[in-house]
């Protein structure tokens, strides 16, 4: 008896006007497992990630979720079932503080983000939970500070931070080291190291550096397929992802 | 009873063309600045309105219907490059908000100028002598001056098609719209590219706002009918799409001259049904794409 | 990784500059409101009518502001919702003159508030440019009903006479021949609670956060979780509600009802006079109906074309200050209050 996946990926195709980007993909990740996701440069991993959170819908294909078929949901429904991503294109709330970007996480989470029965200013744990998690983000001494006039790394941070403060059981991150220094780099894996613990993990990333430092399983695309999945050892190893993927010249 | 029902359809089919040519007229302007620009002019119509105007005061000072079409449109447009370079172009990268702001305060001063100088009442415009007659096509009593209509609106939109599809300068407004960066390198100014689109967008709704005069008048209301009707044609074209716009127009015309034979109690609602209908088969506009 | 005490010193921090900005703010509306309570002791009566027409299209801007400030949509058609239910309080009146005149305006603005959510579903799934022509069009086709419809709206005679002899305010209280006094008092009555409701609601509850949340970043925040739609529905058919009130008010004082209270001139009128007062602020738009009002009651005194001068200044207040009046005085106050940092 195998435990049912996580998440269920059935024979999905996507195509944007002249040709499909996904092509019958299929793809299964168990609970606790963390799936790094590589590929070159138009392999459909960022069109992935839309069709696993709802931006996109697919043209054929499933997605499963803890065996509820979730193909259908737009992205709040999904990500009220615990699915949590962050941008690889940072997204975050510019004219609000970096508290007020956490907060406005935390109150989905909580299921208070629309109601009109409390007021905002006695919400304590809410503050207080900010707070810690502002902290766990090495936010905390720009707490007050105006989102869009942060440096890029913390901005960075922060997008981390929210996806933290959504708790999601299984957490897509889209290059989340992009554009940063190899110092940030560094920093940016411990957070996540420390943040991802008790979740799945789906991670796309350039940096091959966080790739292997961050996954236990990685998941090779190449033209909308999926080329090859094995341990990270595994794949470095495949000479048919030296091909495509890292490139000859590299070994 | 064929007959009657050939007269029906000959006199519905001549409403329709008619209609649409103005409705496209008026419209096309509007829809290829916002397009190109992403600016929304909001006192398009009152152009529109101010030429019909000044088309009047020339016609009654010359007794020439003609020379108040000649004149009119260069007066307007003139007025309208005075504009453009006065205000608009300050705000042609501030985003809708106070582009929409500023058109509506011109439009303001628009309506409140010709009511100052025209007065609040409806206005009348003869038809050009020879051209105030009927023609008797199976069986149905046609207004030759609404088959005027269509022609000139045929030759301008000929002629424009003309202008955009051979000629050097056709092809920078194409590349304008298309690849801007690329307007440079053809040796042009965006800008005045940007200045003649919105110029020739302006002559033809001059030239509609003359034309129209001897069909329904003059009257301070014109611009915001107008602007209602335009704005339809724009949303329910697509994206500042010219295709799109004519389409519509066509639409609008067919709907507005053969609802008006049968169902003329209603004929006010029939642009609604129009942009309700296409809306619901396509909610970003016939030739809408992408973005909201 | 927990911190210790309740909260973190930058907590403190923000939480301090937070409350003294809300500080401001609050007390700024409250002399606000305590200005339209007390009006009628501070203004000869000669004006409290212009003010009455000021305090109700100040609310309907307030409603519209609601939409633009929070959601960041321009509505180019918000006299549908006033315009509804001012026809709607016209009849109701004629049909129940015996019912409470506050439950026939709460009824009014519902239905122009249900209508919102309607014509919402339709509209405020565009943005910029499209929600305001999509707007338009919307009221552009209410206007036409209202003209067309003759044996209901009255068509262009529009409704009258449908003022009963005696206003029922609760059942045993009536008003014979409302005085404008009176009938100034009534509208403040319903103006200062529901705006100062809205206000909470908009500023300091979860509800108004996830609104501006929406605004900012709409992906973002239903990847949070957040039902973006429906969030900004139920914004618009708020504003649609406030608008209604204003509309139904209107219709009483008045006494009459035409297509001018929903006509496109309005829909505009109420955009200019939301901008002269400021759309940063949610009670600039109150200001700005009182400066639109008596500033074109001085006018036409000097001028018949008093539209005229009121278009060139709105066109030069666009261009040299674009936040409006409010926009002005929240900046002359911060210069006063920090002068150091000029």
């Amino acid at each position: 008896m195998v435990d049912a996946p996580l998440l269920a990926l059935h024979g999905i195709s996507r195509s944007f006007g002249a040709g499909p980007v996904l092509d019958g993909l299929s793809l299964s990740i168990s609970a606790g497992e963390r799936r790094g996701l590589i590929g070159p440069n138009g392999a459909g991993k960022t069109t992935l990630i839309n069709l696993i959170t709802g931006k996109l819908r697919p043209d054929s294909g499933r997605v499963l979720y803890r065996g509820l078929d979730i193909t259908d949901l737009p992205p709040h429904r999904r990500a009220r079932l615990g699915i949590g991503r962050s941008f690889q294109i940072l997204s975050l709330f510019g004219e609000a503080s970096v508290g007020e970007n956490i907060r406005g996480a935390l109150l989905a989470k909580h299921g208070i983000g629309t109601t009109v029965a409390r007021r905002l200013s006695s919400l304590e744990p809410i503050f207080a939970e900010s707070e810690q998690i502002a902290a766990l983000a090495g936010l905390l001494p720009f707490l007050g500070e105006r989102v869009d006039t942060l440096p890029y790394g913390l901005q960075r941070r922060l997008d981390i931070a929210l996806v933290t403060a959504q708790e999601p059981e299984l957490v897509i991150l889209d290059e989340p080291a992009a554009g940063l220094s190899a110092a940030e780099t560094r920093d940016l894996i411990d957070l996540l190291e420390a943040i991802i613990r008790g979740c799945t993990l789906i991670l796309v990333e350039h940096d091959m550096d966080v790739v292997y430092a961050l996954s236990d399983r990685i998941t090779v695309l190449d033209y909308g397929c999926v080329l090859t999945e094995g341990t990270p050892a595994e794949v470095n190893a495949d000479p048919a992802v030296r091909r495509v993927y890292l490139g000859e010249e590299t070994g | 009873m064929s007959h009657h029902l050939a007269s029906l359809m000959v006199a519905g089919g001549l409403d329709a063309l008619t209609y649409s040519s103005l409705a496209f007229l008026i419209a096309s302007g509007l829809t290829v600045v916002f397009g190109m620009l992403g600016f929304l002019n909001v006192a398009h119509t009152s152009f529109y309105m101010l030429a019909g105007y000044i088309g009047f005061s020339i016609a009654s000072r010359t007794g020439s219907f003609w020379l108040a079409l000649l004149l009119a449109p260069p007066v307007t447009v003139a007025l309208g490059l005075a504009a453009e370079r006065l205000l608009f172009r300050r705000l042609y990268a501030a985003g809708h908000t106070p582009q929409l702001l500023l058109t509506i305060g011109l439009a303001y001063v628009i309506a409140e100028t010709t009511k100052m100088i025209w007065g609040d009442d409806s206005l009348a415009l003869a038809p050009p002598t020879g051209l105030g007659g009927h023609v008797v096509i199976l069986g149905a009593t046609l207004p030759v001056y609404h088959l005027f209509v269509i022609v000139i609106t045929m030759a301008l939109v000929g002629l424009l098609a003309l202008l955009i599809g051979w000629t050097r300068l056709g092809m920078v407004v194409r590349a304008a719209a298309i690849h801007p960066q690329m307007v440079d390198a053809l040796g042009f100014k965006l800008s005045a590219v940007h200045t003649f689109v919105f110029l020739v967008g302006l002559y033809l709704a001059a030239v509609a706002g003359v034309v129209m005069a001897p069909m329904l008048g003059i009257y301070p209301g014109m611009a915001d009918d107008a602007l209602v009707q335009s704005f339809i044609v724009v949303v329910a074209g697509g994206l500042g799409s010219l295709p799109g716009a004519f389409v519509v127009a066509g639409l609008l015309g067919l709907v507005q001259g053969f609802g008006s034979v049968f169902l003329s109690d209603y004929a006010l609602y029939f642009p609604f049904v129009v942009l309700a209908g296409v809306l619901l088969v396509r909610p970003l506009g016939l030739f809408g794409r992408g973005g909201a | 990784m927990t911190i210790p005490g309740r909260l973190g010193p930058a907590l403190s921090v923000l939480k301090a500059e937070r409350g003294r900005r809300d500080l401001g703010g609050a007390l700024a509306t409250l002399a606000l409101l305590a200005a339209v309570a007390a009006a009628p002791w501070l203004v000869p009566v000669a004006a409290l009518n212009d003010l009455g027409q000021a305090v109700l299209l100040g609310l309907f801007a307030i409603g519209f502001n609601i939409v633009f400030k929070y959601s960041g949509l321009l509505s180019f058609g918000h006299a549908a919702f006033f315009g509804v239910a001012a026809y709607a309080e016209a009849l109701l009146l004629r049909a129940f003159p015996a019912v409470p005149v506050p439950l026939l305006i709460l009824g009014a603005a519902a239905g122009a508030g249900l209508l919102g959510l309607l014509l919402g579903h339709v509209c405020v799934r565009r943005t910029g440019a499209y929600f305001s022509m999509t707007t338009l069009a919307v009221g552009a086709f209410l206007y036409t009903i209202a003209f067309k419809w003759h044996a209901v709206t009255g068509g262009t005679d529009g409704l009258d006479e449908f003022m009963p002899a005696a206003l029922v305010l609760l059942p045993g209280w009536r008003l014979t021949n409302p005085s404008i006094t009176e009938i100034y008092e009534l509208s403040a009555a319903f103006l200062i609670p529901f705006t100062l409701a809205t206000w909470l609601i908009l500023e300091h509850t979860p509800f108004g956060n996830a609104v501006q949340l929406v605004r900012q970043n709409e992906e973002r925040a239903a990847f949070l979780g957040y039902d973006t739609h429906r969030v900004k529905l139920t914004n618009y058919g708020l504003a649609a509600f406030v608008a209604g009130i204003a509309g139904a008010l209107w219709a009483i004082s008045n006494g009459f009802v035409s297509t001018d209270s929903i006509d496109l001139t309005l829909s505009t009128t109420v955009i200019i006079m939301a901008f002269i007062g400021g759309t940063a602020w949610f009670w600039g738009p109150l200001l700005g109906s009182a400066i639109y009002i008596f500033g074109s009651d001085r006018l036409s005194a000097v001028t018949q074309h008093w539209q005229l001068w009121m278009g060139l200044a709105f066109i030069a207040l666009v261009l040299a200050f674009p936040r409006g009046i409010a926009g002005l005085a929240s900046l002359l106050a911060s210069r006063l209050v920090r002068p150091r940092d000029g």
